[in-house]
């Protein structure tokens, strides 16, 4: 229901942002780059003849330097990898790149039909309620990829991919979107050329918020706008089950409170952690508030390296009798994924006037850190 | 669509592209990168969009990841090694939230609007002030029916709870 008071009286467009939008679109207009497609296919064509010289100093180099691994020192999984820390080694395992066998994986495929009924439309299409004209288009133009390398722990579908030597049509492009993974809807957080003009496709699928998966196969779909629709399954053995979901358990802190812990999942790539505080005593709000301000997540071996970040901060409620609660989610990287126990520490720090952080003043608080057992 | 008629469109829209980017993030200067970054993305895309009916619904998109990219940019980071290296901290986010409400241009329907989660915003601006079906907001945002009608739901009672105190009645 459209309520034209609602929109007169939400917030006036400020005459900047009106300047600002149409010398955006102008430049635009203006502009020599007719699309990205386009360019895409020029560059093709004038790099063709370097490309194949490229490619056999490439194919020379590979040979000298594959049985040294420093291929794989530099694909990018592994630069990904290399990021989680303490955890790396155990990534590493989970990492499948031979595709070569059909056993290991099924390659990309790209559906030869033109046409559609609704029913055998891919997935993907139907979750967007697409017109089966355009999805067939779509998939009749879109170039396949073969999968190059795969990760997956649960938390996190990483993989790259190249575009097959016999594509036509334009290239995978448009802003990320999401993926389907084995039917289920998950966030695509990146999907990109890299380096640009190589035809060499990373992406990241954040599978935090899937329930959790199950088998030894994963299928993924993936959606990329308005309409490409790409698919492929992998073997993938006992990967799934690297991530470990918790029961949801409460942790007493006596005259304090407790801190029940509703979600909490653990995986080579994140942890993420969902608390519901319920703090007693004077300095309930101030210990509250010091929870979203800074946090130390410490191992069972005393590491605390993890970086961390809020994925939501509920507020503050005081409730009648006086306990002070609040809802927290937060994840981590480079968090032991083997760890016995989770630490958390909290920390307090004095404001100036403006309510801005005074350097130096922090305090980390261990007397009210939190130990939740992980096994 | 052609870029020019692209261009229109983006021109004609160029209140409901604040309007929504307002309702995920705060700051005009954020807004404005996100409606940048959407319009070039939309251009360079442009080729991709097959049926002109759709193109506000896509361009809309398009702003919408823009937004939830800069959003979680700048959601606090956290290197915890005892130097506090960290790229916004949570006091620096209150004060750029509470700047808000130094500001005389904006109606109290927007400073209860901040009371609500961003989901819960963006759904409220997508039904009520662009005018979008709930099966439409459940397409643009990627979420189920049931997700779309519960915001909604929620984001209307807290509203209605909170316009009551200042006595507005845009919630019946």
């Amino acid at each position: 229901m459209l309520d034209e008071r609602w929109k007169d009286e939400y917030v006036k467009t400020p005459e900047h942002f009106r300047r600002l939008v149409m010398n955006t679109v102008d430049m635009q207009l203006r502009s020599d780059i007719v699309d990205e497609g386009c360019v895409k296919q020029r560059r093709h064509i004038e790099w063709k003849g370097y490309l194949r010289v490229a490619v056999s100093c490439c194919l020379i180099l590979l040979v000298v330097l594959a049985g040294t691994g420093i291929v794989a020192k530099y694909d990018s999984i592994y630069k990904w990898i290399g990021s989680l820390g303490v955890n790396q080694k155990h990534a590493e395992e989970l990492l499948i790149t031979d595709f070569t066998t059909e056993a290991a994986t099924e390659e990309f495929k790209k559906e030869e039909t033109t046409e559609f009924t609704a029913d055998e439309m891919p997935a993907i299409f139907k979750l967007y309620d697409l017109d089966p004209e355009i999805a067939a288009e779509a998939v009749r133009k879109t170039p396949s990829l073969e999968l190059e390398s795969l990760y997956v722990d649960g938390t996190y579908l990483v993989f790259t991919a190249n575009l097959s030597k016999d594509a036509e049509g334009s290239a995978p492009g448009g802003a990320k979107d999401h993926a389907l993974v084995n039917g289920q809807d998950c966030l695509m957080v990146d999907f990109k050329e890299e380096p640009l003009g190589s035809n060499h496709y990373e992406c990241k699928i954040d599978l935090t918020y899937a329930e959790q998966l199950q088998g030894d196969e994963v299928e993924v779909s993936l959606f990329l706008m308005p309409v490409e629709d790409f698919t492929f399954k992998a073997k993938i053995g006992d990967n799934f089950k690297e991530t470990r979901k918790l029961p949801a358990q409460t942790i007493d802190l006596g005259v304090d409170g407790k801190v029940e812990v509703n979600e909490l999942t653990i995986s080579p790539s994140q942890l993420t952690v969902q608390l519901h505080l319920e703090l007693k005593g004077d300095d309930a709000i101030q210990i509250a508030d010091a929870y979203t301000s800074f946090m130390k997540l410490v191992d069972s071996e005393g590491r605390s390296d993890a970086e961390m970040k809020w994925m939501e901060i509920g507020d503050v409620i005081t409730e009648e009798d006086g306990t002070v609660t609040r809802d927290i989610t937060l994840s981590a990287t480079k968090f032991d994924a083997d760890s016995d126990t989770l630490t958390l520490i909290p920390c307090s720090f004095k404001r100036d006037e403006e309510g801005k952080r005074i350097s130096g003043t922090e305090e980390w608080l261990t007397e009210k850190a939190v130990t939740i057992p992980l096994k | 669509m052609d870029r020019e008629e692209f261009g229109q469109l983006i021109i004609d829209n160029t209140d409901s592209l604040y309007r929504i980017s307002k309702a995920i993030l705060k700051n005009d200067t954020e807004c404005e990168d996100a409606v940048q970054e959407a319009i070039v993305c939309g251009f360079a895309n442009l080729y991709q969009l097959k049926k002109k009916r759709y193109a506000k619904t896509w361009l809309i998109r398009i702003l919408i990841n823009e937004c939830y990219k800069i959003l979680n940019h700048s959601k606090k980071i956290q290197t915890v090694d005892g130097t506090f290296e960290h790229t916004m901290s949570d006091v620096e986010i209150c004060a750029s939230a509470e700047e808000v409400y130094f500001r005389d241009d904006y109606s109290e329907l927007y400073y209860a609007m901040q009371h609500l989660t961003e989901e819960q915003r963006l759904a409220i601006v997508l039904h009520y002030m662009e005018g979008y079906s709930v099966m439409e907001i459940a397409r643009i945002t990627k979420v189920s029916l049931g997700t779309v009608k519960s915001r909604l739901a929620r984001g209307r009672n807290k509203l209605k709870e909170i316009l009551k105190k200042v006595e507005y009645d845009y919630v019946g």
